[in-house]
């Protein structure tokens, strides 16, 4: 009694168990019951192909077949030269022995000239290999699929960097294609510790997410830490690495970015080299590098391609570039407004016998000169190349000089407008620019209430918020707070190579040398020279 | 805000900082005419007496600190005196600290008004810093350190430039003779300074978060020895431009001294150095001494953060700063008259609570 209800409670587990696992539904070995199913997926998919065919041996045996494909993201050549003819061309010593029942799938696809083939059983995969611009071939009595790798789309080449141009140094950029990506990265680092993870995202856009870092040199947590985030993602959708970007970063709503993005793939590899994670989102053709310094806004990848004395001065001049470009304007505001102390007396009577008949308060001024440049340079991104230099002209010179000489504007106000919009371009980052809008606003209207002593209290707020800011850990602010020495061979100034020996402190990475050379003998004299090597 | 599950760690080098922000932030524009009133020429040999002051200070504070051990101040109190004596202690805390603040704030506040901005009302003053010091305060003590390391160097340089600026201007014989009426206006020009020299006593708060321990000394001799050389340099300053007559009867004579520089014959005056390290360092002082109380209310009442005081705290601060006092003579006359007060609390309390805790044999470390 008592074992036949435990054999019928057996019977019912079984039962669920069975019912869970068709749910995921695999291939038959029936072709016809394979087809319908996968039309009834693909319904109302107009642009799905089922090429039927027909496999035949010199017996006049045949089999039945079917190739799908998706015919704009697949390369007909290749179905034409590597699938189509090896397998409908009859060969004399053919071993398929079509007349078995029992096919072999091997054997087949060892016909199939392509170098990326795998086998597949279950469905979802296959229609995801489609959609993914795979080839799938259904052959009948087998219950397996073969999915043929032949994706060849339309894609640009590796062109040259836009936004990150430099003198020196190598001219190639990123590109959509994660795939050539990853070559372009795998080039710079051959090395086994190189590693590289693979998340697929997004219900709809089932992009590919690739997590790349140095084992041994990365900091475990931190890796751990970003796989974790780019594992959290739930979305439909992934537009780019900027979406990426804004899922895992750790301060969301801060308008300091935390993680860098590059176009460059000399610029992936050496955070990589330095002990830092990158994300490369397929289909974008800019690379996330995560953790991220404040001072890597203020650095061009040609300051590693200079003379180590030009780029201290270099760095140097976007430093006070940054500064003119966040605190000029508010600077003026006071010096003019609460502060005429400080300027000498002919200076001021220059300056106000010039503004004489203007308006507008100084403050407003400024402000109105600030929107007016950010529209220009909206304007000229936005309109067609042809028009751009009317625009600027109509814009820059016809529109400012007659401000000027309408009295709407004062002349000093133009200058140092024109000076802090300048100063923005000295900077390397196009995001960090876009950053240095709102905190300029946020100087101005400071200095508009109070002079310097609501400038001294924004900068005060500013730091206190940038200091708070952590990127993935490690202080956004590093090598200045918390002040770590070591760190600043990398700051200001770039030494020599000879002497950068350890990784940057504040990642924490597990390998901390970078290099260790030896003293070498750097001179020898001329005697050395002439005189013969025994 | 972030991480407040976390305790706060800082290294020496944010504490030393600190500890000289806690003292100069104020003592910086204040202190030099207190001094010089009475010292006259001698002013600097007061200053180097009020280090040793604050040496055999820094003292009290060290050996207490180490029979705290990881222990907080106000939990160590509740050890030594008890639940019933610690609640007074408590109370007398944060009055002092809200008045102290209240002054600060107000002192900061009045400058400011007094002489740049005249046409601004005070609360708006008031209001700003305790706002921008409640911001800092509820960051943590991590950032408010951070953004210490990162503003303290710019004050310095802002200080030591306008003193560069103003080195061709010195005269020496402005400090002769030296004690030349006798040792007594030396010591009498040391009362008004024992108050902020003992305001080290913020490192007994700190001191729980330090990471390294064994640097406490190290620290506190640090910091002393700053605070003693920039307030010489202020004094000297001070006498050395303006002769000793003149220099006791300005207000605030390192002000005057920013005011009288011409440099590159484009700058008049180098004012807006003073207003950015007199407003930055006396907001960090408000913060230092913000967050102070709050972590002992957090700790008195054993609470996991300290953010539900802030506001009340601040608001108490804001009523003060603005109401208790009519006009600067009357802040002054206050900051005069409770120095008594003001070393009970700073120098009072911590040597009983050494004293006691060494009878009763009380060591946490």
């Amino acid at each position: 009694m008592w074992k036949e209800v435990k054999d019928w409670f057996t019977d019912i587990l079984k039962c669920n168990c069975q019912a869970k696992l068709s749910r995921k539904e695999t291939f038959t070995d029936k072709l016809n019951q394979n087809q319908k199913r996968l039309k009834l997926k693909f319904d109302n998919i107009e642009d799905v192909k089922f090429r039927n065919i027909t496999l035949t041996d010199e017996a006049n045996n045949y089999l039945e077949a079917v190739l799908i494909y998706i015919p704009s993201l697949v390369d007909k050549g290749i179905i034409n030269d590597n699938i189509l003819t090896p397998l409908l061309t009859p060969q004399s010593e053919d071993k398929l022995g079509l007349l078995e029942e029992e096919k072999n799938i091997k054997e087949i696809s060892n016909k199939i000239n392509v170098e990326d083939i795998t086998e597949i059983c279950e469905i979802e995969t296959g229609i995801n290999d489609i959609l993914a611009g795979n080839a799938l071939l259904l052959i009948n009595h087998i219950s397996c699929a073969v999915s043929i790798s032949i994706q060849g789309w339309q894609e640009r080449s590796v062109e040259r960097p836009i936004i990150e141009r430099t003198v020196r140094g190598p001219s190639e950029g990123f590109m959509e294609n994660i795939e050539v990506n990853l070559g372009l990265m795998r080039r710079r680092i051959k090395n086994n510790d190189f590693k590289i993870e693979t998340f697929t995202k997004g219900k709809y856009t089932q992009t590919q997410i690739k997590v790349a870092y140095i084992k041994g040199v990365a900091n475990k947590k931190i890796v751990k830490e970003i796989k974790k985030r780019v594992q959290s993602i739930q979305t439909g959708q992934i537009i780019g690495s900027r979406h990426v970007l804004e899922l895992i970063e750790d301060n969301p709503l801060s308008p300091f970015d935390t993680i860098y993005e590059t176009e460059r793939p000399d610029v992936a590899t050496a955070g990589i080299l330095e002990g830092r994670v990158s994300v490369l989102v397929d289909g974008s053709p800019s690379v996330l590098i995560a953790p991220m310094l404040f001072m890597e806004n203020l650095v061009s990848p040609e300051d590693y391609y200079n003379n180590f004395y030009y780029t201290f001065v270099a760095r140097i001049i976007r430093f006070l570039g940054f500064l003119v470009s966040i605190l000029l304007p508010a600077l003026y505001i006071s010096f003019l407004a609460f502060h005429q102390e400080i300027l000498p007396l002919t200076l001021v009577n220059t300056i106000y016998s010039a503004r004489e008949g203007v308006p507008f308060p100084i403050a407003i001024e400024m402000i109105v000169f600030g929107l007016f440049f950010e529209g220009i340079k909206e304007a000229v991104a936005r309109i067609p190349q042809a028009l751009g230099s009317s625009v600027t002209i109509v814009g820059a010179l016809i529109l400012g000089d007659a401000a000027i000489s309408a009295g709407v504007l004062g002349a000093d106000s133009v200058i140092i407008g024109s000076l802090t919009g300048i100063s923005m371009f000295v900077l390397p980052s196009v995001e960090f620019n876009n950053t240095l809008l709102l905190l300029r606003g946020l100087f101005v209207i400071g200095a508009a209430i109070s002079g310097f002593y609501g400038i001294t209290i924004v900068v005060l707020l500013v730091i206190a918020h940038l200091v708070s800011l952590r990127s993935f850990g490690v202080p956004y602010m590093s090598p200045a707070a918390p002040l770590q020495i070591t760190d600043l061979k990398d700051f200001f100034i770039r030494v020599p190579y000879l002497i950068m020996k350890t990784r940057p402190q504040s990642l924490e990475t597990e390998n901390k040398v970078r290099q260790d050379n030896y003293p070498v003998k750097r001179y020898f004299f001329k005697y050395e020279l002439t005189e013969n090597e025994e | 805000m972030r991480g407040e599950n976390l305790e706060a760690r800082i290294s020496t080098h944010q504490t030393i900082l600190l500890l000289i922000v806690t003292v100069l932030g104020t003592a910086i524009l204040l202190l030099p005419e207190l001094i010089i009133h009475n010292a006259r020429q001698d002013a600097w040999l007061s200053v180097i007496l009020l280090m040793f002051f604050g040496l055999f200070n820094a003292g009290i504070y060290y050996l207490l600190t180490k029979q705290m051990g990881n222990k907080d101040l106000i939990t160590f109190t509740r050890l030594v005196f008890g639940r019933v004596l610690t609640f007074v202690v408590m109370t007398i805390l944060l009055i002092y600290f809200v008045f102290i603040n209240g002054t600060i704030v107000r002192e900061v506040a009045e400058v400011m008004k007094g002489i740049y901005l005249p046409r601004t009302p005070l609360w708006f003053f008031n209001c700003t810093i305790v706002l921008t010091a409640v911001i800092l305060v509820s960051y943590g003590l991590e950032v408010i350190a951070r953004s210490l390391e990162m503003t303290f160097y710019l004050f310095l340089i802002s200080f030591l430039l306008t003193v560069l600026m103003l080195s061709k201007d010195l005269s020496f014989a402005a400090l002769q003779p030296i004690l030349g009426n006798g040792l007594a206006p030396v010591v009498k020009g040391l009362y008004p300074g024992t108050l902020f020299f003992s305001e080290l006593f913020m490192i007994l708060i700190f001191a729980p978060q330090i990471t390294k321990k064994n640097k406490i000394p190290k620290i506190l001799t640090g910091a002393v020895i700053v605070i003693g050389v920039v307030l010489t340099i202020v004094v000297c300053l001070a006498v050395m431009i303006f002769g000793p007559n003149l220099a006791a009867n300005l207000t605030f004579p390192l002000l005057s001294a920013h005011r009288y520089v011409q440099a590159f014959g484009i700058i008049e005056r180098l004012d807006p150095l003073f207003i950015f390290y007199w407003i930055g360092g006396g907001i960090f002082k408000v913060t230092i001494f913000l967050y102070a109380i709050v972590y002992l209310m957090k700790n008195f009442f054993e609470l996991a953060n300290y953010h539900v005081f802030i506001p009340i705290v601040g608001v108490g601060i804001i009523y003060i700063s603005l109401y208790y006092f009519d006009n600067v003579v009357e802040v002054a006359l206050f900051i005069e008259q409770s120095v008594p007060y003001f070393l009970a609390v700073q120098l009072l309390y911590p040597a009983l609570l050494l004293l006691v805790s060494k009878l009763r044999g009380i060591n946490c470390s």
